[in-house]
């Protein structure tokens, strides 16, 4: 499963909302996720990706995409850049 | 063969070596779940034993118990405990944060470093193992933390202004917490026991107990098996629908 494709799939099963409305631009707003759906979903990427996101740069993740390519940069800089199963 | 009350769930009690923590893991163990028992090895004191004991009598009654190492003001330790019981058992579905000191002092006399060790401990301890547990209860939609404050923390006590000032706070965190995690089906309540039998209440003066028993309704002190019975039932699904709560065990003060 790709990064996009797992991202996608941990927030449908955290906030409850259609996979199809889900798209790069999808902002936090857009899909009506509240701060504890949020946290959930941070705690769920690091779990899932073995990654850690700081508060701070979790504010500047607007959307899908930035929060995809976010994680991608974090998975190169441990060298394992791929997606997870 | 019965199932019983806890079975399959995991409980962390911390300072579980002796006194009320010791009773709680007991007890919870007893229920079926299976228990994590901190201690503490610090400068000067080792708990390890003790707490080894909690265990072989766990496991003595036919229950399943490890000994965890960790001091709860420690944000590494604390991570660490964490992830050894889960990497153990899979989850974490009981907390309960009982791990507490006492460094009595009036105010005009009290150390800064006595003020700082009690909220640390009593305090600060409680924050960093709800906050690295939570993680394992948000996955499964099911939690129960609970908090050992005492009375104190409700009428406050002369010469313990640091320990009230501690337990206060935790009663204060419970009512949060309880409101942040209430949509995952986590409930977090707050026990306030008053004065029970235990190595911190022995050290207390023989006058000082007499004036304290007449303050209590029912004439004698409470036994940790008294405390351990209320943490039992906030563990269990008997008690799904209190949250944020703070219960007192006082005999009637």
């Amino acid at each position: 499963m790709s990064i996009d494709e797992t991202l996608k799939d941990i927030v449908v099963r955290i906030v409850h909302c259609d996979e199809e409305v889900l798209t790069p631009t999808s902002t936090w707003q857009d899909i009506k996720a509240d701060s504890l759906d949020m946290v959930q979903v941070l705690v769920a990427v690091e779990d899932t990706f073995d990654i850690e996101v700081p508060d701070e740069d979790l504010g500047e993740l607007k959307n899908l995409g930035e929060f995809v390519k976010y994680i991608e940069t974090r998975l190169a800089e441990k060298g394992t850049a791929k997606g997870t199963a | 063969m019965t199932s019983l009350e806890l079975d399959g769930k995991v409980s962390l009690v911390t300072g579980a070596s002796r006194g009320l923590g010791k009773a709680h893991a007991l007890k919870l163990s007893s229920l079926g779940s299976k228990v994590a028992v901190n201690y503490v090895d610090i400068e000067g004191e080792s708990n390890q034993a003790d707490a080894n004991r909690v265990v072989e009598a766990i496991v003595g009654q036919g229950g399943e118990a490890i000994a965890v190492e960790a001091d709860v003001r420690d944000v590494e330790a604390v991570k660490a405990m964490v992830g050894e019981v889960v990497e153990r058992w899979g989850k974490i579905d009981i907390l309960v944060n009982n791990a507490g000191i006492t460094r009595d002092n009036l105010l005009l006399r009290m150390s800064e470093e006595a003020w700082d060790d009690v909220i640390d401990t009593n305090l600060k301890g409680a924050y960093l193992c709800t906050k690295f547990v939570l993680r394992s209860m948000m996955k499964q939609k099911w939690g129960r933390i609970i908090n050992i404050a005492s009375i104190s923390g409700v009428m406050g006590t002369a010469g313990q202004g640091n320990y009230s000032a501690s337990k206060g706070g935790l009663i204060a965190f419970t009512k949060s917490i309880a409101r942040e995690m209430g949509s995952l089906n986590i409930t977090v309540n707050a026990i306030a026991p008053g004065f029970i039998t235990t190595d911190m209440t022995d050290k207390l003066p023989a006058e000082r107990k007499e004036a304290i028993l007449s303050l209590i309704s029912l004439q004698r002190f409470g036994q940790p098996e008294d405390v351990a019975e209320l943490v039992a039932f906030l563990a269990s699904d008997r008690a799904d629908y209190i949250t944020g709560q703070v219960i007192g065990i006082d005999g009637g003060i």
